[in-house]
């Protein structure tokens, strides 16, 4: 790679990197698997970094990489068999107001399935349009809308399990 | 669920993002280790049974290309009727070794100043890189200039000459040409198409190569290999100028000099009305040659920040800045930039690492300079008069 687009490479590395992890988070639900997927994403980037760089939006294209690498590590069984990196030590958060709902929420989308989990992180984490949730997942908008409904109504049934009439 | 819903899944799905997190485990020097060894790998290969790897400064015989049973290397000679070139093992990132010595009607390489992601043209030790662009028909000209000996030359055998699956490739230290067929000389030198046609490389010197490409602007997709595209790509190649000994101004200046062990890598300049001036430098040490940026030229402060980053507004010179800071283990960072011009400049920046991105220590020098404030205050702002801008922006 020519040394200036190394260096464009590194600088929005650089900036992007909480970004990345924190969207990486959200898919693994796990520090350490988000840190392998990031690395897994980021080297894909820096081989395609001449596409990328003019894209129209260099996010998009490298949220797109994560998202398709997160897919295509469940598919295979790498996720259960390998760790870049060492564990973490379990770290305490800070107390927040509804962390019960946060331990609901965050057990029930890692019981999603991972194209689900992907599709309510790229519609209500990244805010994106169904269209353009679609073009990053690499499948049809109906298919991001029926798995939003989906997704969504596992969250519904993990957040509230008792339904509204009985209670 | 419905639209209240989405919004508390929407406030959930982000409060957890936002939960404390663990050091970064991420290495990105190992990601450019490991996505340069697969660029490599991937253009690389070969079947071992067909493949003669010429390295280094050696040149690639013309001979090859013609006779495929002649395996002998002969040294290419220098045509008669073209004045032999040369070119240096290095480039000075200062003084642009080359330029488009003829561009097609409606190119300019000021067209390209505000199109592409960095400035339209750069410049480092090893190769120098012009653009233009041709905004009306949506084109764009990519001239990059190898210094001699920077690229090596990978031949496959095959029956049939350069077989266009890759496996030919002029390899160098910032690029790779994949060569997918023999093209006709340039300047009575060997060449080769790249890309299927929608580039040219050709070696303009002993030992020296050079590619020209062209693409969709925007896109960045390779433009159609018709012969419309080929017959521009040898006309413009064939008047590439080198040897130019113009050296670039700067309208900044680093008063006090990089620390000890740094040296600049490469810069990026804009060409405009035929003055080249140099918008951004690019420094650091060995460990991190891209440790410190300072731009000023095409570009807006309009990086947003990003989690896990704090941002606040500095004032300086005149102007707020936005300034941001990460301090979180394997990433340190600090950042500038100017909401609004400075001294008449736009696009002011600066960029600095504060830590060895291998080992996450300190990285030596950072505290020498200060950090982003402190090459602020060491900044000098010459002014809209270009007869009072220098050549050496560190110096």
């Amino acid at each position: 790679m020519r040394p200036s687009r190394e260096a464009e490479y590194t600088d929005y590395i650089r900036g992007r990197l909480p970004w990345l992890r924190r969207v990486a988070y959200l898919l693994c639900q796990d520090w350490q698997q988000a840190d392998d997927l990031v690395q897994t994403a980021i080297t894909r980037l820096y081989t395609h970094w001449g596409r990328a760089r003019n894209a129209a939006s260099i996010d998009a294209y490298t949220r797109t990489i994560l998202i398709r690498a997160f897919l295509a590590e469940r598919r295979s069984a790498w996720i259960r068999r390998v760790s870049l990196f060492p564990a973490y030590p379990e770290l305490a958060g800070p107390p927040a107001a509804d962390h019960e709902a946060l331990l609901d929420l965050r057990a029930a989308l890692a019981s999603l399935p991972p194209r689900q989990r992907a599709t309510l992180v790229l519609r209500f984490y990244c805010d994106l349009p169904v269209d353009q949730t679609a073009a990053e997942l690499g499948c049809t908008p109906g298919t991001v809308k029926s798995q939003t409904a989906k997704g969504l109504s596992a969250l519904r049934r993990a957040l509230d399990p008792i339904p509204a009439e009985e209670a | 669920m419905d639209a209240k819903d989405e919004g508390t899944v929407r406030t959930l799905l982000r409060a957890i993002a936002d939960t404390a997190e663990p050091p970064s485990a991420v290495d990105v020097a190992a990601a450019r280790r490991r996505g340069s060894r697969r660029v490599w790998l991937r253009r690389a290969a070969l079947p071992a049974f067909a493949v003669v790897a010429v390295a280094g400064a050696l040149t690639l015989p013309r001979g090859l290309l013609l006779d495929h049973s002649e395996r002998t290397v002969v040294p290419p000679q220098p045509p008669a009727t073209s004045p032999v070139v040369e070119s240096p093992w290095l480039f000075n990132p200062l003084v642009p070794y080359a330029s488009f010595g003829w561009l097609p009607p409606g190119f300019s390489e000021s067209a390209a100043n505000n199109i592409v992601v960095n400035q339209g043209v750069a410049a480092a030790t090893d190769f120098v890189s012009r653009e233009a662009a041709a905004p009306a028909a949506g084109r764009l000209l990519y001239l990059q200039v190898n210094a001699r000996g920077t690229c090596a030359v990978t031949v496959a055998y095959a029956q049939a000459g350069i077989r266009d699956d890759g496996s030919e490739q002029v390899t160098c230290t910032d690029a790779n040409f994949d060569m997918t067929g023999a093209a006709p000389d340039v300047d009575g030198q060997p060449a080769f198409w790249t890309g299927h046609g929608s580039g040219v490389a050709w070696q303009y010197a002993p030992g020296a190569w050079a590619e020209l490409s062209a693409s969709e602007i925007g896109s960045g997709r390779a433009l159609a290999p018709s012969a419309a595209t080929r017959a521009l790509l040898l006309k413009v190649a064939a008047r590439v100028a080198y040897g130019d000994t113009t050296p670039l101004t700067f309208p900044f200046r680093l008063s006090g000099g990089l620390p000890a062990g740094w040296q600049l890598s490469r810069v990026s300049f804009t060409v405009s009305g035929g003055r080249m001036t140099g918008s951004g430098v690019t420094a650091g040490p060995a460990v991190d040659t891209s440790a410190l940026t300072i731009t000023a030229g095409p570009g807006v402060c309009d990086f947003p920040a990003v989690p896990g980053e704090s941002t606040s507004y500095v004032a300086r010179l005149g102007v707020q800045w936005r300034y941001r800071t990460a301090d979180l283990p394997g990433y340190a960072w600090q950042g500038l930039c100017a909401t609004k011009p400075v001294d008449g400049l736009a696009g002011v920046t600066i960029g600095m690492a504060m830590s060895d991105p291998a080992t996450n220590k300190p990285l030596p020098g950072a505290a020498q300079l200060g950090g982003a404030l402190g090459v602020l205050a060491r900044l000098r702002f010459l002014g809209p008069s270009p007869a009072a801008w220098t050549a050496n922006p560190v110096g």
